[in-house]
């Protein structure tokens, strides 16, 4: 469904910064019906690759596919995007938020109401669709976000760490409300995240990424049906897994950590 | 929050009706006691007998009517050219870095030096004054609109192309919503600057209208007619302030 072929990013220089080499060879195909989380440490370009994927930006080498179509823009009849700072109109109530999106996506208006009120049942917030967004908790937030991108119906669903901003609590019980969730809607979901838990917890497959310029080290399967409960968390699959990606991050960021600091000092001395 | 506490709105209103209190009094014993003499400041008995009486004469409204419909004419012309001007520097990229420093340049110069032109170009009736008011507060207008626009959230524009907003959508739904409390202050500052210029206009230059009044009042010698024209002002711009709060009260509820 969304396929990278030998992708490879570099963001222009800008100042003293010479041009960074964000991603290099990134080969990966995310199977129709597949939740596929990326996780790495921090600017491996993970987001980088979901941005890609939205059509947001163009590759500088290889290329992007989605459902066998190259991506020059986005294309909001199979794509829908969870950004991390939820990204609500504050001027809008919570129903109109989801209705808006689906005014750009162009629903007729004499169907939008009910639309949005059918998600927002669907995350339990019926009962906020007056409200603002001011008034809603950061948990609450996201869930009228994903609410609004599940209520464009695409079969793809990006989401760029969208409980990055939440409590460990939080981030519980929408993670295991979610996984119902998209057990129901059967899409094709490219999460970005950087919790092993959560990768572990909602994920098919896992890549895990390696530092500057950002490549693919890994792809590890989870072999557990969907939805998943809170006692997959206990069993011995998910602390195994969750011990190996932890392994596998842990030197990649001792790596890029010290990389940066050796890369500082040389900056220092020039 | 009307409560007794430093700060607290009741405090503040107390604060503010005790200062003005104090103004009264003051000018009441300058003129009772004589330290001002009556030709420069008239005593508040006979200040508030000439408003009464010129409230009660029609030419009263006659100046009033003029200066509104200049203010009125001077508000229009600006909103429609500087909101026009505002919308495509603010959007399009390349006409903003164009626009923009010339419009922060010509603001900075003293407008009211293109009055003596107004007139000249445009003689002594209404025109000029429409010209001059337009032209003040035309440049509050254009740049809030402009700044407003361009400093809109990229999150929001972000969120919207990637649920298929086109241009119109993404201006209607997006832009002017996101960058509407700036560019209404930029609509106050407009309307505020319009009447003042238009006021000031006709006291410099004019036949009719509260302005010109007030100036004759003065050469006059007629203190207490000058002041009850500076009052009649003062509820004129108090009305204009309230107008427009009601005007944003309800664009806010559509919004």
């Amino acid at each position: 469904m969304i396929q990278f072929k030998d992708v490879g990013v570099t963001y222009a220089g800008e100042g003293a910064l010479g041009a960074v080499e964000a991603l290099r060879g990134v080969t990966l195909t995310i199977e129709r019906g597949e939740l596929f989380s990326l996780i790495g440490p921090s600017g491996c370009g993970k987001s980088t690759l979901l941005n890609l994927a939205a059509g947001l930006r163009g590759p500088t080498t290889g290329v992007v596919t989605v459902g066998g179509q190259p991506m020059p823009r986005p294309r909001p009849d199979t794509i829908a995007v969870v950004f991390q700072d939820y990204s609500l109109f504050p001027w809008r109530t919570v129903v109109g938020n989801i209705e808006a999106g689906l005014e750009f996506r162009g629903v007729p208006r004499a169907e939008r109401r009910d639309r949005a009120m059918r998600y927002l049942r669907m995350v339990g917030l019926e009962a906020f669709a007056g409200a603002v967004p001011r008034q809603l908790s950061g948990g609450m937030k996201q869930r009228v976000a994903i609410a609004r991108s599940l209520s464009l119906e695409t079969p793809v669903l990006l989401m760029d760490e969208p409980f990055g901003a939440l409590d460990e609590q939080t981030r519980m019980v929408l993670g295991e409300e979610v996984s119902q969730i998209f057990a129901q809607t059967q899409k094709t979901i490219l999460l970005v995240t950087h919790s092993l838990a959560e990768a572990v917890f909602l994920s098919d497959r896992i890549a895990v990424m390696s530092g500057r310029p950002g490549r693919i080290r890994e792809v590890i399967q989870v072999d557990a049906p969907h939805p998943r409960t809170p006692e997959f968390m206990t069993s011995k699959l998910f602390h195994d897994l969750r011990d190996h990606i932890f392994r596998l991050l842990h030197d990649e960021m001792r790596a890029s950590v010290l990389g940066l600091h050796r890369g500082a000092r040389a900056e220092d001395r020039g | 929050m009307s409560t007794w506490r430093p700060g607290g709105a009741l405090a503040a209103s107390a604060i503010q009706g005790a200062a003005l209190l104090a103004v009264v009094a003051v000018w009441h014993l300058a003129t009772v006691e004589r330290w001002v003499s009556p030709l420069i400041l008239p005593d508040l008995g006979r200040l508030a007998a000439t408003l009464v009486a010129l409230l009660a004469r029609p030419e009263t409204y006659h100046h009033v009517g003029v200066t509104a419909y200049e203010f009125g004419a001077a508000l229009l012309f600006a909103l429609s050219v500087g909101l026009a001007v505002g919308i495509v520097a603010g959007t399009v990229r390349y006409v903003g870095d164009l626009i923009e420093p010339v419009l922060l340049a010509l603001y900075a110069i003293p407008i009211v030096m293109a009055f003596p032109l107004c007139i000249l170009f445009l003689g002594i009736g209404s025109a000029s004054k429409i010209a001059f008011g337009a032209l003040y507060a035309f440049f509050p207008v254009a740049i809030h609109t402009l700044k407003g626009l361009r400093h809109v959230d990229r999150g929001f524009i972000r969120a919207a192309v990637s649920m298929g907003a086109g241009p119109r959508l993404l201006l209607l739904r997006v832009l002017i919503p996101a960058a509407f409390p700036v560019i209404l202050t930029g609509v106050r500052l407009a309307a505020v600057l319009g009447l003042l210029s238009v006021v000031a206009g006709e006291m410099l230059g004019a036949l009719e209208g509260v302005g010109q009044m007030l100036t004759r009042s003065v050469e006059a010698l007629v203190s207490a007619e000058a002041f009850a024209w500076i009052l009649i002002t003062i509820m004129m711009v108090t009305l204009v302030g309230g107008t427009l709060s009601w005007v944003e009260r309800r664009l806010e509820r559509a919004r």
